[in-house]
């Protein structure tokens, strides 16, 4: 027991939380994501890190997917990202959006002393929340940094992927 | 001032007038045997290693990228089958699927789980307890770092009905599940027929769990094996290695369970390895005033010897790591509280502890001390457990049950006397360390004793073999006599040397319950003198209680971290 302790805490320190990371590319980091929502059309992924910006941990079940984002300037899980069905959008306003097929609204909850609010990506079948509380002053460029992360992956090619593997659909 | 001369011994190595055992028949353990008790897996765990193996294997192989075309069989054939259930699907049947599958709740383990530990904890069946643990957090960690290593995701081309969380291999529920019951069933439930029964029981929610979770559509057939060979595998393995049932066996009448069993495997280890390594025949093996030992396990052992094979008493104790242990926490905390008070390093093996007492008993009856007589010690597990075997004390008395008149309080303080002159010191001078037998004095439990110890010592025990006196008697009678064998300044140097700390527990209490301040009294008696400081300051001391302060935060800290991951908060 005494050597199984330590050579857990070894594995563990191979196998970190950075291990789920759900990258824009086809394959199950990504699916167990679309399989949270079934009728999302796009799942949120990770494109490139920007300097400064760490995967904290993901955490999904039937019906939700959610993953955290560190910075070195703003804090512990600075972004939260969240993908559901549907979306509360309530006091939001149309924004650009950068991801095609998608309607993009926000809304901004405080500027001083931290800069804090919500993005919703909304398309068909779902919805990504972004929820962010970034240090005021730098916050224009940590914003610019968290949506250019993460992405919108389309879900037919996932399903694709799946044929391809299994011969299979990714939806019964 | 007199002077008090050594006993000499007999002929035959015995003090005269102790029982003597002689001993024939013994027989060296040839190259390769096996010890009387063995410490080894059974086939089955030898199996359950295999298994287990071969995952850890499989998924390393998986990690690095390897045996993706394998991985791909076993999904596609896990799939097929999980078709096959969901053409079975019915709406009759789904709901109580659905109720079925909180069997496999977090709330369902935590229950099970702080339900063993508070009944082990409520037994005080420590070992179990701990085992019990370690199990729940290795396993844990397990399952959560082979999952998100593999990241396998939920059956795809299936409608799944059920709730799921996280990656599905292994399945956490059904690894929770089994590691729950498998704790109960190893911690719980008596070995044998109860055991065996029970884990019919145990494999009903175990199975309804499975099949609710394969119906439902949210594990792969794998996942749930692979769970269970995790879930229960690793648990029965812990639970055999570290408490087999034959030395720690679970039994819920009345014993002290502090103590270790002597019946079963190891009662028969005990006799084979007392005819194999001393040449004596145990015809009967039995726990001996278990109240009074709160370290090893005393045994009152019948034997046969010699070629007439006539029957003989002697008197054993058996140690194992626990033991070892419990020196090591005491005298830790003893050099955090006091400094080096104890003027002594731990035990490195449970063999040198028994080397030790071995040695302790043989040097002090050679100064003509009045000791049981050694006949050495027998091996039962290498490096785990021996038995120190003596000759038994027949007809002898705890000072606490015995007449105390001035021959007993003399001959008590003369030993003290003689071990000073030996340079020996006993250190736990107690009632039940102190024995009479025909109005002498003999002292027992030597595995404290010192040779060559600080005056400091030397003196403390003077001062507790006067109250142990004195509690019988009264402290008057007891000075007076002390003052024919002690120079009256030695006394009050005892006397200023002397703490609650420095008494042992039982004298304490029995001071406590006798009501007279007889330490007060004795200092009334003597010279006056500055009592004697026993905190002792030394870089070691304090670069141990930082140690020790950093390690117990450390450990509540990752304590409460992990009742939080492994479920049971």
């Amino acid at each position: 027991m005494a050597a199984a302790v330590p050579a857990l805490a070894l594995l563990a320190g191979c196998v970190g939380p950075e291990t789920a990371i759900p990258e824009c590319e086809a394959g199950p980091r990504l699916i167990i994501l679309a399989q949270a929502v079934p009728s999302a059309t796009m799942v949120p992924c990770i494109g490139e890190m920007p300097v400064g910006w760490s995967f904290a941990s993901l955490d999904v079940e039937d019906g939700v997917a959610r993953f955290w984002l560190d910075s070195d300037r703003a804090g512990l899980r600075a972004l939260e990202v969240t993908l559901t069905a549907r979306c509360v959008t309530s006091g939001t306003t149309a924004v650009d959006s950068d991801e095609e097929g998608a309607q993009r609204r926000q809304r901004l909850d405080s500027l001083a002393p931290r800069f804090v609010g919500t993005t919703f990506d909304l398309f068909t079948g779902g919805c990504v929340r972004y929820r962010y509380e970034l240090t005021s002053g730098a916050h224009i460029g940590l914003h610019e940094e968290l949506h250019d992360a993460v992405s919108l992956f389309p879900r037919r090619d996932l399903a694709a992927d799946i044929r391809n593997d299994l011969d299979d659909d990714l939806d019964a | 001032m007199a002077t008090v001369e050594g006993k000499p011994r007999s002929d035959t190595g015995a003090v005269p007038g102790l029982a003597v055992v002689s001993r024939t028949g013994k027989r060296r353990r040839p190259s390769g045997e096996a010890p009387p008790l063995p410490h080894h897996l059974s086939a089955s765990g030898w199996f359950l290693l295999a298994v287990l193996s071969g995952v850890v294997a499989s998924w390393s192989l998986l990690y690095l990228g390897f045996g993706t075309t394998p991985l791909q069989s076993v999904a596609r054939a896990d799939l097929a089958v999980l078709r096959a259930i969901e053409r079975l699907r019915d709406d009759a049947v789904t709901p109580i699927m659905a109720d079925l599958h909180a069997l496999g709740s977090a709330w369902t383990a935590r229950a099970l789980r702080w339900t063993t530990l508070g009944v082990l904890l409520a037994l005080r069946r420590f070992r179990h307890l701990f085992v019990l643990f370690g199990v729940i957090m290795v396993v844990t960690a397990v399952v959560t770092t082979s999952s998100l290593a593999v990241g396998r995701v939920r059956p795809v081309g299936i409608d799944i009905i059920g709730t799921w969380k996280g990656y599905a291999h292994p399945s956490v529920p059904v690894a929770a599940l089994g590691l729950s019951l498998t704790g109960v069933l190893y911690t719980l439930v008596p070995g044998g027929t109860w055991r065996n029964r029970a884990k019919w029981l145990a494999a009903v929610p175990i199975v309804a769990l499975s099949a609710a979770r394969l119906y439902l559509g949210v594990d792969h057939p794998s996942d749930i094996v692979v769970a269970l060979i995790i879930g229960v595998a690793i648990p029965v393995l812990a639970f055999r290695l570290l408490t087999p049932t034959e030395i720690f066996p679970i039994t819920y009448g009345r014993r002290r369970t502090a103590h270790l069993d002597v019946g079963g495997r190891r009662g028969e280890a005990i006799a084979l390895a007392l005819n194999q390594q001393l040449g004596l025949t145990a015809v009967e093996v039995a726990p001996f005033r278990l109240e009074g030992s709160a370290g090893s396990t005393p045994l009152r052992i019948v034997v046969r010897a010699g070629p007439e094979a006539v029957e003989s008493v002697v008197f054993a104790k058996l140690y194992a790591r626990n033991h070892l242990r419990s020196d090591r926490w005491y005298k830790l905390g003893r050099t955090i509280l006091y400094g080096r008070l104890e003027d002594e390093g731990t035990f490195s093996s449970v063999r040198r502890l028994v080397e030790y007492e071995d040695y302790l008993l043989r040097v002090m009856a050679d100064a003509g001390l009045p000791v049981p007589l050694s006949y050495g010690f027998v091996e039962i597990t290498p490096e785990r457990e021996y038995l120190m075997v003596t000759e038994f004390l027949t007809g002898a008395v705890e000072l606490d049950g015995a007449e105390v008149d001035d021959a007993v309080i003399d001959d008590g303080l003369a030993v003290v006397r003689r071990m000073w002159d030996a340079g020996v010191a006993h250190r736990d001078i107690k009632p039940a360390n102190v024995l009479v037998r025909n109005g002498r004095v003999i002292l027992i439990d030597v595995a404290f004793a010192t040779v060559r110890p600080t005056p400091w010592r030397q003196a403390v025990d003077l001062t507790n073999m006067m109250l142990t006196l004195a509690l019988r008697s009264d402290a008057e009678r007891v000075y007076q006599r002390a003052l024919l064998l002690f120079e009256p300044d030695d006394i009050a140097e005892a006397l200023a040397a002397s703490r609650s700390v420095t008494i042992p527990a039982q004298l304490r209490q029995r001071l406590r319950e006798d009501g007279r301040d007889l330490l007060g009294r004795f200092r009334e008696l003597a010279p006056e003198r500055p009592p004697i400081a026993i905190q002792r300051w030394s870089l070691r001391r304090i670069g141990l209680t930082l140690a020790t302060v950093t390690v117990v935060i450390a450990a509540v800290g990752l304590l409460a971290f992990n009742l939080r991951t492994t479920g049971l908060l």
